[in-house]
């Protein structure tokens, strides 16, 4: 390997690097928001529903830009779906919950 | 992409140019593993909303009257800055920027490894809060403790990756794995210390 071709290498992952200390930096907000909203004196429906948009997004960032799951679409997409099945069990089965507790 | 091994040999055609690999084996296996692992994690934290939408009003502790916030939100961040490590590890043109990367991972898996035991210290000893002193006890620990070993498999999997020959094919799969135990930790931290109680 040349001297030059090492150089460029270098440059190119320090490129590289940029989106993902973004991402890194978004992150690091992201979870000080939460622990803002956890902390305000606002309605109980408001705070969970701010702080599950607050995961969303986070969740979101760490599988688009550190696990890239959108470039390996075609093995990431079962894990994805998982993920998004899980949830929706989570909600189905609390708002479930939710309802027989208050019609008992 | 770079393609060099952890012991500076060239380990071409190992990974393919969609970053992760997207029709290795190594990295269709790491996704399946994961896929059946996000259905454990849900499948926990499902059994923590089911129980604490079915406590009477009351019966449910605010988890910040029990859990201390600040010591989880600086596991969190260490967390996630070894997702960013791992990352930049994955990426980095040379062996020894590598293991400098890889090292840096491992130790900030230890310190949210230690973060967890001094947090159990605390809650088993001083705030006596017992396996089964109640359901919210019970469900802390049994989640938290399934992400906890899911860290430690991943520490002592970094550690192997230190001390031998593997390629960068076998060091992004153990990437998948690390980044996956931090979007695990993500619904716990916010879900378990942060959503209030009404």
């Amino acid at each position: 390997m040349t001297e030059g071709a090492g150089v460029n290498r270098a440059g190119a992952a320090r490129a590289e690097a940029l989106p993902l200390v973004a991402a890194f930096g978004a992150l690091a907000a992201l979870t000080v928001s939460e622990l803002v909203v956890a902390g305000l004196a606002v309605g109980y429906a408001a705070r969970i529903g701010a702080l599950a948009v607050l995961l969303a997004t986070k969740v979101g960032l760490l599988l688009t830009f550190f696990m890239r799951a959108r470039a390996s679409w075609r093995a990431s997409r079962m894990t994805l779906v998982s993920i998004g099945f899980a949830v929706s069990v989570i909600v189905v089965l609390v708002l479930e919950t939710l309802y027989r507790a208050s019609v008992h | 992409m770079s393609h060099i091994a952890i012991d500076g040999s060239a380990d071409a055609g190992a990974a393919s140019e969609s970053g992760h690999g997207g029709g290795s084996v190594s990295a269709t296996g790491m996704w399946t593993f994961l896929a059946t692992d996000a259905m454990g994690f849900g499948g926990l934290l499902a059994a923590y909303g089911v129980l604490r939408a079915r406590a009477a009003a009351g019966a449910w502790p605010d988890p910040r009257s029990r859990l201390a916030l600040a010591p989880a939100a600086a596991m969190t961040f260490a967390l996630l800055t070894s997702s960013l490590t791992m990352t930049l590890a994955m990426r980095a043109p040379g062996t020894r920027e590598r293991r400098r990367w890889l090292l840096a991972t491992l130790a900030l898996g230890v310190a949210f490894l230690v973060g967890a035991a001094m947090e159990y210290g605390h809650l088993l000893g001083g705030a006596s809060m017992g396996l089964a002193s109640d359901l919210f006890a019970s469900t802390f620990y049994v989640i938290t403790g399934f992400h906890g070993l899911h860290v430690l498999a991943g520490v002592v999997g970094i550690g192997f990756m230190l001390r031998a020959k593997h390629g960068a094919q076998a060091i992004e799969t153990m990437g998948l794995y690390w980044h996956f135990v931090d979007v695990a930790w993500m619904p716990i931290f916010s879900v378990i210390y942060l959503w209030p109680v009404r």
